[in-house]
């Protein structure tokens, strides 16, 4: 099991800047996907932590 | 958020697992689309969810930041740094170069939304592979409500494009205590 604090921040950082994408080119969604995922876009960065 | 997932970094062993961790810190990564949330955001939450002047169990356990690339290194310094003069005390989390990062095992990926069978099941019907569920926005922001995370208003506001089912997008709503 990967530590709690993990799972709480990492849920947590999971609905961090919801919205439309100000970089995203507003598209029709994917019928394969859900709309968010197919709007999802391809420029982001990346981090990387650990909590202990 | 555009992505999240748990996995392994910071060691030498190549393609560790949860049961053969060797040199690895447990971590996650988050991609983000920095035109929604910047870098030195993500760092201020970090900062707060843990206590930076406690020492690490163990190299599995313990607190760092991975940066990738000069500009992250110098915001992680700079609110390290800042942080300790704050609070007047050594800070022992650490501050080193991202080198590679392993996921973790599926089981692993998106914890809340797995003891969830209802809502896993239908983003499976998207997503029948695990790889292409660890990195679905929709299984990060489920995941998270889950968890009880979040604003109602932000939740309301996309659930729409989440892909579920009207029945699962209540029960959503409601698991994250909005009230209809």
């Amino acid at each position: 099991m990967m530590s709690r604090l993990h799972i709480a921040l990492f849920a947590m950082l999971g609905t961090l800047g919801t919205g439309q994408s100000a970089a995203a080119p507003v598209t029709q969604p994917d019928a394969g996907l859900p709309a968010i995922d197919a709007a999802a876009p391809a420029k982001t960065e990346t981090a990387t932590f650990a909590l202990g | 958020m555009i992505r999240t997932r748990v996995g392994y970094a910071g060691g030498k062993q190549e393609n560790p697992t949860y049961h053969q961790l060797g040199d690895h810190t447990e971590t996650f990564e988050v991609d983000f689309d920095p035109t929604r949330i910047s870098y030195e955001k993500l760092l201020e939450i970090f900062w707060e969810e843990h206590d930076p002047t406690s020492r690490s169990w163990s190299t599995q356990y313990k607190a760092a930041i991975f940066y990738h690339g000069d500009e992250q290194k110098r915001q992680a310094i700079a609110t390290r740094d800042r942080l300790a003069a704050r609070l007047g005390k050594a800070i022992r989390t650490e501050v080193i170069p991202f080198s590679r990062f392993y996921p973790a095992e599926a089981y692993h990926q998106k914890y809340y939304l797995r003891g969830n069978k209802p809502f896993l099941t239908e983003l499976q019907r998207y997503h029948p592979q695990d790889e292409g569920l660890m990195n679905s926005t929709a299984a990060a922001r489920i995941n998270g409500y889950l968890g009880r995370n979040g604003t109602a208003d932000a939740l309301k506001a996309e659930i729409e494009g989440y892909g579920l089912s009207e029945s699962s997008r209540q029960a959503l709503l409601h698991a994250a205590g909005v009230k209809r």
